[in-house]
Parts: structure tokens; C-alpha cells; sequence
């Protein structure tokens, strides 16, 4: 047979492909939940844990002119369940066809009659890999089919006895530089050796955390987070479901967390406990179900509305601008100027559609951006502390929050010198925490220490608590070294906390908790943060090197030619770094953020920023503060060197007395790294976890401790 | 030869508590009149019947601190079977569920705890088990998909097992089928609490067969004697 010319061949495939395109073929885009072919490796399935509830989907696009009109899903060739009508009240299928994102997942334009296919709340108990399959059938009854992949992994059931509490310590953004550096500060070497360890040094069971998400090899801390305690992995952003193909963030596919299922199946209470505004990604991906982690308003609403489903008891953090109701004008405090301190939008509230209601027992939620969300707490029964003192005085209440900042709370170092009395500069009128408007800040270790004890009072079934040190990260970002650093501490004195607790010691002497799993991990790294030296000056030379070297380069012939001065002055490596040696105070912080030859950091996923390795008198502008712009905050320095119409109020304040660092990233800040990082683990399970393995694996592990139990 | 009729009454009083204990009475453990919390060995109706309870899991044997254990070989001892855990101090308690928050015990207030921990019921000598029944509390908590209770010998080996669910409210799960001979130890598996936990047992003759060796070991030994 003569072969056809190659160009005719390219020919009917271009005409054959164009064909395809316009005609929009009848197919199945996505498959959720994400999976390889069988010829993959298992390891790579979305995976579950028996009965762990999730939601099946499948986008599925007509023929030209046509439209999907039922997907049914089959489990391993048997049907369980049929989409073929909009969301119903009490009905656990969808069929949407409205609202969809205007691309799909290959990039194609949206074509017309496309429907979005669900069946919430699928659950399977049987251990081994599962097949997936959706067939979808347009007005003509043409059907297609596609075929995807899910592992169920089984527990070993009695293995042991179980964990019944799980503590979660999340040091956000914390690598092991950030570990190291903390122990540097805090105890100090002799000999070459650290003179004591950092508590969460001390925990018995050491493994090394892969963190990518599923769209990126470095990760957000919404998936972040939710990775550990749903198994599965998501996208940037996305807190506790798939990604998927409509526009609302929170009819996502959702996969349940640890503490629902604990929840559902033992009756385990739920504790957050954060630095950050409670609504930021690494708290919400403990409770909330939603793809756009910006999402305040609906996020802390579902705290409370669907609080009886994770059992939630304790909240602690800051973010009381979400809880205000809209046009709440906070005045004064921050210098005499006033503000609203509400972000409640309607924009960013929730409504669930009738199916993910039905699917997992979930409030309607509303658009309601004047909700008085404290006001309702409280109705809920909940006992409400805004402070220290309020914290301190609560007891141990049947349910428990706390909101002490507007937006992210205050970092450690500005929190310390606040109860020192220290100020931040020799003219400064005000503490840091003054500034802000709220002088009586609880530290990190003080808030676990009582959502331990309201959890332990109120738990006979046990519970599940998430400590998060936020700042680590966000000072990364900003490559505040000193304040990292003290958070880094704070962080440490609230795993001694846990640790405690365990042990029965320090605020629980006498009552030791074996049946308790701690772990200690991040969610990921940031900033490439690297231990490069100390300094070479006494604080008082390092200031004056500052002013007389400034940015300018050495203008000596030979090799030094054209580099920084001041950096070839101060940093001190190897044998010239020595042992940096901090005082630390009866408060367990350093008694000066800037000894003599202190402690000096690199930044390998830095950005452009001037560098003059003192402690920055105030902390970075945070933005997320509703009062960021109104005096005094808005003369906080901002990090931003790139800003094209710098201001005093913008540029960034080391600008003027530093040496300038070219970043290695694009933008304002340090980022988060891909880098795998350390988890240290204590108690009941803790022989679980060891090896390098994924953050997801993490899960089994805790569902292993807390559902088939473990010797040790 | 005659007997004191004393003597009599007593060998009859014998004879009857013997007849008793054969016979498929039941014992019933309700763990009612003991104090939430207090160790389930101290219950009155299972220390009569000679029950006595131990957490419990299946694995390799570990020391008090979890780690394994080597034997004479300094090799580590892997053998997987049922055990007493002596990683832990506390003993087998009961709880008030309703406290507990898993609802009202079917016999309340208490049930025996094994939410946290799978528990070993010895019996102090092998039994014929015929019945073995129990209740699961009032409510939806427990261990999804399927839980066991298993019955072993002597050596550890299982000799029967109940299957059943444990989040199905105030169910009552029975032993099916024909009695199970020769069990020592039961395993009831973690998750949830048990109540009225009914047995009717009789301990296996042990005697009978022992005898029926013995004799005829020394017949057989008589027997070479002669032809010696």
C-alpha cells in the first residue's frame, strides 16, 4: 500500500484537531478526587482513611449544541450515586451549570452545557486501591467515561492503645535553621556543644516532612497545613478541598479533617490556638472548607456555624476584625485617629449550596457582613476574653475564645518589651503594643497552657489542638531576623508546654497524659533562612561601622573591589563567628535583641532589602491590620524597596542605613522554600513517625495513634 | 462404709456447687456498683466468676518502656500475638458514659472503658463458652467498619470471633452458632464501652482427659513390664 504523502497526514490531523475544537467533544476534563493512572505508583492516589468522608466530582463538557443532562459515579464498577439535577435541599448530588469558571483545567474555554457533576460525603471502608468512575451522558444519550483512582489505607486495628489527645505544634515557616538558631539564642554553645536543647528538641521520634502541594513544588500554608490533617493534597490556597472547575470558593470538593472524624467517630473536641488572625490559612485548614484562604468572613462564621461538627471548643488568636460587625469604628488607641476594625464583607462570607449541606451536615451560612460574631459566640455559650487579664481570669469554661488583636497578633519581641517597659527608640512615647492598641498580649505559651486545661476539662474523650507559632513565617518574610528568632522561642516555650502535659511536669504537675501524641512540624520553610556567622563587632562597634560604611562599596583596589563594605566589616564566618553568646532573662527571652557578636542570618529565598544586621526598632507595617494606614501604625516601616513612589511612610526604614541585597526573588519579601523540613514527635504514637516521608503521610500516622492505637 | 451425716451434707453441698458451676449459668457484668473510674478487677461479679481484665494489643512483645524484646539469640523477638501491654500503669477502668459524653449505658451509669485501649478477659481457667453477649452504649462513637471480639486458648491461638459494628446505638451483639470450646482469654476490641457483658461457660473437664492419659500410660507401662 502506498504510503500516504506526510503532508496530506498533517493535513486531516490539523482539519481533524480543528474539528475537535470547535465541536467540543463530549469528555470528562476532571476527575476529582486527583488521581494517576493505575500504571502510576500508589503513592502518588489520593488516599483515605476508612470511613473518612469526601466528595466526588467530575466537569464534564457536550457535544456542540448539547448538554450533560446526569454523570453517574461507579466505585469499582458499582454505581454509587446519580447527578442529574441542581443542587436540592437534603439531596447529596449536583449537577451545575451555572457559574463555572471560564477555563477548564486543559485551558480550554468553558464550552456551553458543561456541568459540574458532585456526590458529597462519599466514604469507603474497605482498605486497598479503588477504581473511580464517571459517566456522563448528554441530551442525546451519548455518554463518555472516565476512569481515575482512589486508596483507601487500612489501620491496624488494637495495635496498641490509642492516642487519645493529639497536639499539633505548627511552627509556620519554621526550617531548620530556624530550630538551630532559636537553641544558638537561647542556650548557647560550649565546647562545640549546644548547653541544652530546645524543648522540641528533646521529643523522642525525629522524621523529615516533604512538603509540596499539588500544584507547586513549594507550598502555601493552606494546603500547607490541611495536608497533615486530611491526607490529601490541594492547591495554593485551598484549605481542606480539590481544586474544581466553578467560581465559588466554597463549593469546593472537600475531603474531611482529623478533627471532624474524630468528632464524628469518638467525640474528640477541637482546640486552635494561633499567633496569627485566627481566620489565616494555617487555622482555618484545621475546621474550614473553603478554596480561597482570603475568605474571612465566611471562614470564621463557619467556625461557629458548623462548630458542632469539629467539636471546635477552643479559639485563641488574634483577627477580631472579622468578628465585628461591619462600620465598627475603633477609635483612638492608635493615636488618636479612628478607623472601621471591621473587614466582614459580603465578598468574602459564605453561602453552601443545598448538596455540601446535605453531604456533610453543614450550616446554609449567609451573607452577612453586620453580624455581631462575638455577640453570637457568646449566645452559643462561649466564654469570650479580649486580654491577658480577661484569658487569665476565664478558668476552665466549657467553651473558650479569645481575640486580642485586631489581625495578627503582636510578635513575641514587641510583646516582651511591652511588658518590660522597654520603648522602641530613645524619643519613642509608646510601646509597640500600644501602638497597636492592645498592650496585654498573651504569649503564645500562656494561651496553649489554658486551651490545654479548658480542653483537658472538657474533653473525656480526648481532643485534637493546633498550636501554630505564626510569625516565624511572617518575620521571615519580612527577614526580621531578631523578631523570627523570638518567635522561634515563643514557639518553644509552648512546646514545652505540651510537652508538659504529657509528662505531667511544670503546669501539670502531677497529672501525666501518656495517651497524648505531640508533634512538632511546619508547614513548610521560609525564606531560605541560613545560619551564615555572627558578627565580628560589639554592638556598639557594629553601630558605628553602620553609620560610616552605610551602602557604599570598597573602593580599595584588589579583590575586594566594589563589594559592600559594611558586610565585609561585620560578618564573621567559620572560625571568626565563634559562638554567639545572648543573656537570656528570667522571661526566657534575650535580655538585649542585640548582644555583642550576635547571631547573623542569610536569606537564600530573600528579596531585595538593605541589611544592617541591628534589630529593627519597630516591626514591618502589617498590612492586614485595619488600622495600618492611620497614625501611628501607618509610619511603621514597610519592606517594599521596589515601591515606585516611595514616601517616608513606604520606603522601607533600613533604607537609609544599610547595605543594599539584591533578592533572589521577585517582589517585596522572602518566600516560602521547597526545602523538606524537620517534625519531632513525644508521647503516645510518636514511634509512627521517623524516616523522610510526605506531609500527608503525617495523617496516617495520627490516624493510625488515634484510631488503631500504637505500642509506642 | 458409712459417713457422718454431716459429712454427708457437705459432700452434697460439694456435688451441688459443682452441678451449679457446670450447669450454663450465666455471669453477668454490669460494672454498676462500682465507682466510675475504679479498676473493672474490683468488680464483684467478675472477681466471682473468676474474670479478671488487662489492656491489650496485638504485636511483638515490648518491655514497659515499648521497646522490643531479644532472645537468647540477642535477636528481637517478632512473633505477633495477643498481649497484656505493659506500657501501661493504669488498669482496665469503668466509666460513666453518659459522663463520657457516648450517652446512657444500657445498664447504667457505667461501662467497661475500652475506648482508648483493647482489652484481654482472662478467665481463670479454660471454659467452654455457649453464650457471650453485650451492649454497646447509646450512641453513634466507635471505630468505623467492622470490630472483633475474639476468643483464644490457652496458647493465644483464636478460636472464634464475634463481628460487628460499634457505632450502632444500645446494640446487643451475641455469639452465634454452636459454644466455643476451650477459651482462656477474650479479646474485646477498642473503640467503644461494653455493658451487661453476659457469659454462660462452663470450665472444660480438664480432669477427664488428664486421667485417661495417666491410665493409660501405666497400663501400656504394666503391659512392657510383663513382656520384659
Amino acid at each position: 500500500m502506498k504510503k500516504p504523502h506526510y503532508l496530506a497526514t498533517l493535513a486531516v490531523a490539523s482539519v481533524l484537531a480543528a474539528g475537535v475544537e470547535s465541536a467540543n467533544a463530549l469528555d470528562i476534563s476532571r476527575l476529582t478526587p486527583p488521581s494517576n493512572p493505575l500504571s502510576a505508583t500508589a503513592t502518588t492516589l489520593s488516599r483515605f482513611i476508612p470511613g473518612q468522608r469526601f466528595d466526588l466530582q467530575a466537569t464534564a463538557s457536550p457535544d456542540a449544541s448539547q448538554t450533560i443532562t446526569q454523570v453517574e459515579f461507579f466505585v469499582d464498577g458499582t454505581s454509587v450515586g446519580i447527578a442529574n439535577a441542581a443542587p436540592v435541599i437534603g439531596v447529596k448530588t449536583s449537577l451545575v451549570t451555572a457559574g463555572l469558571a471560564s477555563k477548564l483545567k486543559d485551558g480550554r474555554t468553558t464550552p456551553a452545557g458543561t456541568a459540574v457533576a458532585s456526590l458529597r460525603g462519599y466514604s469507603n471502608l474497605t482498605p486497598g486501591v479503588h477504581t473511580l468512575t464517571a459517566t456522563a451522558t448528554q441530551g442525546n444519550g451519548a455518554q463518555t467515561t472516565s476512569t481515575g483512582n482512589f486508596e483507601v489505607v487500612g489501620i491496624a486495628a488494637n495495635a496498641g492503645r490509642k492516642a487519645k489527645n493529639i497536639i499539633i505544634l505548627l511552627g509556620d515557616g519554621m526550617g531548620a535553621s530556624h530550630r538551630t538558631a532559636a537553641r544558638i539564642v537561647l542556650n548557647g554553645y560550649a565546647q562545640g556543644k549546644a548547653k541544652a536543647k530546645l524543648a522540641m528538641d528533646t521529643f523522642t521520634n525525629t522524621a523529615m516532612i516533604m512538603t509540596a502541594s499539588l500544584d507547586t513544588i513549594v507550598t502555601d500554608s493552606a494546603p500547607g497545613m490541611a495536608n497533615y490533617v486530611n491526607g490529601n493534597k490541594a492547591n495554593s490556597g485551598q484549605e481542606g478541598v480539590w481544586p474544581d472547575d466553578t467560581n465559588d470558593a466554597f463549593d469546593n470538593p472537600r475531603v474531611e479533617y482529623l478533627s471532624e472524624f474524630l468528632a464524628r467517630t469518638q467525640g474528640k473536641k477541637l482546640g486552635i490556638v494561633t499567633t496569627a488572625d485566627v481566620f489565616d490559612a494555617t487555622p482555618a485548614a484545621n475546621a474550614v472548607h473553603t478554596s480561597n484562604r482570603g475568605n474571612g468572613t465566611g471562614i470564621v462564621d463557619q467556625y461557629l456555624d458548623d462548630a458542632a461538627n469539629t467539636n471546635l471548643t477552643v479559639l485563641l488568636g488574634g483577627g477580631r476584625k472579622w468578628f465585628l460587625p461591619n462600620a465598627t469604628t475603633v477609635s483612638n488607641g492608635f493615636g488618636g485617629a479612628s478607623f472601621n476594625g471591621s473587614a466582614r464583607t459580603s465578598g468574602t462570607d459564605y453561602v453552601l449550596p443545598a448538596d455540601v449541606r446535605a453531604g456533610w451536615n453543614a450550616a446554609a451560612g449567609t451573607l452577612d457582613p453586620n453580624r455581631d460574631l462575638i455577640a453570637n459566640f457568646q449566645a452559643a455559650g462561649w466564654t469570650y476574653a479580649p486580654d491577658r487579664s480577661t484569658l487569665n481570669a476565664a478558668g476552665t469554661p466549657s467553651k473558650l475564645l479569645g481575640l486580642f488583636a485586631l489581625s495578627n497578633m503582636n510578635i513575641a519581641k514587641d510583646k516582651i518589651d511591652g511588658r518590660r517597659g522597654v520603648l522602641p527608640t530613645a524619643t519613642a512615647t509608646t510601646k509597640v503594643v500600644e501602638d497597636y492598641g492592645f498592650p496585654d498580649q498573651p504569649l503564645l505559651d500562656e494561651m496553649a497552657v489554658k486551651a490545654l486545661k479548658v480542653l483537658d476539662a472538657n474533653s473525656p474523650s480526648g481532643f485534637v489542638l493546633m498550636v501554630e507559632g505564626a510569625s516565624i513565617d511572617k518575620q521571615a518574610h519580612v527577614m526580621d531576623s531578631t523578631r523570627w528568632i523570638g518567635d522561634t522561642l515563643e514557639f518553644d516555650h509552648a512546646v514545652q508546654k505540651a510537652k508538659d502535659y504529657v509528662d505531667g511536669t511544670g503546669d501539670f504537675a502531677g497529672t501525666p497524659h501518656p495517651d497524648t501524641l505531640v508533634i512538632v512540624t511546619a508547614d513548610h520553610e521560609c525564606s531560605g533562612a541560613v545560619i551564615i556567622g555572627a558578627s565580628t563587632k560589639t554592638d556598639g562597634a557594629l553601630q558605628t561601622t553602620v553609620a560610616a560604611d552605610g551602602n557604599s562599596a570598597d573602593t580599595t583596589a584588589g579583590l575586594t573591589l566594589g563589594q559592600p563594605l559594611l558586610r565585609n566589616h561585620v560578618v564573621g564566618t567559620y572560625a571568626a563567628a565563634g559562638f554567639p553568646n545572648y543573656t537570656i532573662a528570667a522571661d526566657g527571652y534575650p535580655q538585649s535583641w542585640d548582644p555583642d557578636y550576635k547571631l547573623l542570618v542569610g536569606y537564600g529565598a530573600g528579596a531585595d532589602r538593605y541589611e544592617n544586621y541591628r534589630t529593627r526598632p519597630y516591626p514591618t507595617n502589617d498590612t492586614q491590620q485595619p488600622g495600618n494606614n492611620v497614625a501611628p501604625l501607618a509610619t511603621y516601616p514597610r519592606n517594599n524597596v521596589s515601591d515606585t513612589s516611595p514616601t517616608a511612610a513606604s520606603r522601607p526604614y533600613q533604607q537609609a542605613d544599610g547595605y543594599f541585597i539584591t533578592g533572589q526573588v521577585p517582589g517585596d519579601q522572602a518566600v516560602h522554600t521547597g526545602g523538606d523540613i524537620p517534625l519531632t514527635a513525644y508521647g503516645r504514637g510518636a514511634s509512627l513517625l521517623g524516616g523522610t516521608i510526605d506531609n500527608s503521610d503525617v495523617f496516617f500516622a495520627l490516624t493510625q495513634a488515634a484510631i488503631g492505637g500504637a505500642v509506642k | 462404709m458409712s459417713f457422718h451425716p454431716l459429712s454427708r451434707v457437705a459432700i452434697a453441698t460439694a456435688l451441688f456447687a459443682a452441678l451449679a458451676q457446670t450447669a450454663n449459668a450465666d455471669t453477668t457484668l454490669n460494672f454498676d456498683s462500682l465507682t466510675a473510674g475504679s479498676a473493672a478487677n474490683s468488680d464483684p461479679a467478675a472477681l466471682a466468676a473468676g474474670i479478671s481484665f488487662d489492656n491489650a494489643y496485638y504485636g511483638a512483645p515490648v518491655d514497659a518502656n515499648g521497646n522490643g524484646i531479644v532472645d537468647g539469640n540477642g535477636d528481637l523477638i517478632t512473633t505477633q500475638a495477643w498481649r497484656v501491654d505493659p506500657t501501661v500503669s493504669s488498669p482496665v477502668a469503668v466509666a460513666n458514659t453518659q459522663a463520657q459524653g457516648w450517652g446512657t449505658a444500657p445498664s447504667s451509669p457505667n461501662a467497661l472503658d475500652a475506648t482508648q485501649s483493647a482489652i484481654l478477659l482472662h478467665f481463670a481457667a479454660p471454659q467452654d463458652v455457649s453464650g457471650f453477649s453485650f451492649t454497646l452504649p447509646d450512641s453513634t462513637y466507635g471505630t468505623l467498619g467492622s470490630s472483633e471480639v475474639d476468643f483464644l486458648d490457652a496458647t493465644g491461638q483464636q478460636l472464634g470471633a464475634i463481628i460487628f459494628t460499634e457505632g450502632t446505638p444500645l446494640a446487643l451483639i451475641s455469639l452465634g452458632g454452636g459454644p466455643i470450646l476451650g477459651v482462656k482469654d477474650v479479646v474485646l476490641a477498642s473503640g467503644t464501652y461494653y455493658d451487661n457483658i453476659t457469659i454462660t461457660a462452663v470450665p472444660v473437664p480438664a480432669a477427664l482427659p488428664l486421667m485417661l492419659s495417666s491410665m493409660a500410660g501405666l497400663f501400656a507401662f504394666s503391659r512392657r513390664r510383663k513382656t520384659a
